[in-house]
């Protein structure tokens, strides 16, 4: 399998597999000085590069393949998950990943959205939209978190993919209306994070929180770059400047007070260091819950109404 | 009986073929001739097939409130752009073409009538304005209505007609999502009555979610409902799929509206609900 390299990553990529071949060579000559020089080189191309990333190469690296997914996610920072299945109505819903499971020893109820495999390349693919039944298994599961006094975590990580009319069952517009509805009236402590990406109502029926913090290179916004291109602008290749004049990224969203706090990530973005990432955000998540659970129920009920009430802009 | 006042039905009801002398109109769905005035007199209605014509803000108000007792709220709340965003335009140039082509300020308008005497708190889109996609302040406006009407105890009543997103204020107008979902919710727990009215069209994932807030459900017969953006659609698959497309029977046949109401009746219909709410 070939690892997918992203086109500004290209010559990192290639100087570290030189350094790796230098250290090979290493091995019978004495080559430490042109190694170091070697490495001293691409930490500064590594600075030059990532610090200079548009919106548009954040959004490939919010995407890439290799990106910790929510699966991973919840294998590495969480303990003793339990998944749990089904609506209770029709059916269970796949690209809803949820279940009960321990963060730093405290018992949450965590969701997510889950990626699926691509048989041939063994690569991860976006999420699908979830079906009606993945919607009213999110809330199934937040509210057996408020009925047994348990925060919630949801991962987000939701592309953007309108269904058709013909696959548009006519309940899927309730089942995420309830679930938009549950989650800004949940009287348990809520937390969430975008992994990866969060585009529209999918990332929105899992978005609503207390907390709402996004990974350094994840992306938020009504419909995706592509989406607005098409229809702004008459054509898809329009979709980086499409990407530029929505500022989608968690750092826009910060200065717009949209989120509540950004998730660094290691250098480069998530995938170039998984471990690394998975620290991060496990030591973020905890010091979140810690907080939002010293507060009465009441009082957080009533700051995140306001939070909502405050948000957009306009003049009179 | 003059149902419309001084409004000007020509520029809203867009889908009006007129023929050549200015009198006469075709219905699009039946082909059959009309006379403007009858159908005027019909609320836009077709005598023959029941098709119902796309009438505006202006129409509606004087349909559904008893005759001057519309007081609109807000008035002075403008547009701004947060994120100074340009397409093939900016953001702001595309609010002004918008307000010279509709005669409107932005895409919804709210306020206070009554309703064979009863009090009612109201928003209504206007679908020609940005084709009716919800900008903060747009909503904004409907968060103030849902106040009012939690601080003064009157049913809200909100009238759907839109059809797309406010993609020029991105992650903005996605958390307005969950503003007015917040406001609704607080509506519902102080026992206020929500009834929402969906017109053609009210579609995008915006407008539909909303729409299926409401305690009762009422939809105009033939409006194109749903999640899926058709114009996307259509310009994706490069054919004409509107027949495809699901309109009120469907989501009725469904279990996903109340009603299906005829314009003609659409006042007598809300007016028995509020009624009831408020014995
Ligand atoms: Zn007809």
């Amino acid at each position: 399998m070939t690892k997918p390299i992203l086109d500004f990553e290209q010559p990192i990529v290639q100087l570290e597999e030189k350094i790796a071949e230098m250290r090979e060579l290493g091995k019978a000559i004495d080559l430490s000085k042109e190694i170091a020089e070697l490495e001293r080189r691409t930490d500064n191309l590594r600075k030059e590069i990532y610090s200079n990333l548009t919106r548009w190469q954040r959004i490939q690296i919010a995407r890439h393949p290799l990106r910790p997914n929510s699966v991973d996610y919840i294998k590495n920072i969480f303990t003793d998950f339990i998944e749990l299945s089904g609506d209770r109505v029709a059916g269970d819903d796949t690209s809803i990943i949820g279940g009960i499971a321990k963060i730093g020893g405290i018992p949450v109820v965590v969701l997510g959205n889950r990626k699926t495999k691509d048989k041939k390349t063994n690569l991860y693919k976006p999420a699908p939209i979830p079906s009606a039944e993945g919607f009213r298994k999110a809330t199934r599961l937040i509210k057996i978190a408020e009925r047994l006094a348990k925060p919630v975590i949801t991962l987000v990580d939701a592309p953007y993919n309108v269904p058709y009319p013909e696959i548009e069952s006519p309940g899927l517009a309730n089942a995420i209306s309830n679930q938009l509805a549950e989650m800004t009236a949940l009287r348990t402590p809520t937390l969430s994070v975008v992994i990866g990406e969060g585009a529209s109502i999918a990332a929105l029926s899992l978005a609503i929180a207390d907390r709402l913090l996004m990974l350094e290179n994840s992306w938020f916004s009504i419909v995706s770059p592509e989406k607005a291109a098409e229809t702004l602008w008459g054509s898809l290749d329009f979709k980086e400047q499409a990407a530029e004049a929505m500022k989608p990224i968690a750092r826009d969203l910060l200065d717009l007070s949209l989120i509540d706090d950004i998730v660094p990530e290691p250098i480069g973005g998530a995938h170039r260091n998984n471990k690394m990432m998975f620290e991060i955000l496990k030591k973020k998540l905890i010091a979140e819950l810690k907080d939002i659970r010293r507060e009465k129920i009441e009082r957080l009920l009533k700051k995140r109404r306001e939070k909502y009430y405050a948000k957009g802009v306009w003049r009179e | 009986m003059i149902w419309f006042g001084k409004s000007k039905i020509s520029n809203e009801a867009t889908e009006l073929v007129e023929m050549p002398d200015g009198l006469w109109a075709k219905c699009p769905s039946c082909n059959e001739t009309i006379y403007k005035k009858e159908l005027e007199l019909n609320l836009f209605t077709c005598f023959k097939c029941n098709h119902h014509f796309k009438i505006g803000i202006n129409e509606y108000i004087s349909l559904i409130f008893d005759e001057s007792s519309f007081k609109e709220f807000n008035i002075n709340l403008k547009a701004v752009d947060a994120i100074n965003f340009i397409d093939s335009k900016p953001y702001i140039e595309r609010i002004k073409e918008a307000k010279n082509k509709s005669g409107f300020e932005n895409s919804v308008i709210c306020g206070i009538g009554e309703i064979f005497s009863h009090k009612m708190v109201f928003g209504i889109m206007n679908s020609s304005f940005l084709e009716g996609s919800l900008g903060s302040l747009e909503i904004e406006k409907i968060y103030r209505s849902v106040r009012y009407s939690i601080d003064n105890r009157i049913p809200f009543v909100l009238l759907f007609s839109s059809s797309g997103n406010r993609i020029q204020e991105s992650a903005i107008s996605l958390m307005q999502i969950a503003k007015l979902t917040s406001a609704v919710n607080e509506l519902r727990s102080e026992g206020i009555l929500f009834v929402t009215i969906l017109t053609e069209p009210t579609i995008g994932e915006t407008a539909f979610l909303y729409a299926m807030q409401g305690d009762i459900i009422i939809a105009e017969p033939g409006a194109n409902l749903g999640l899926s953006n058709k114009s996307s659609l259509e310009q994706k698959s490069k054919k004409r799929i509107s027949d495809k497309f699901p309109k009120s029977d469907y989501y009725f046949n469904n279990g996903q509206i109340d009603i299906i109401v005829d314009r003609k009746q659409l006042k007598a219909t809300i007016s028995k609900i509020i009624d009831w709410y408020n014995k």
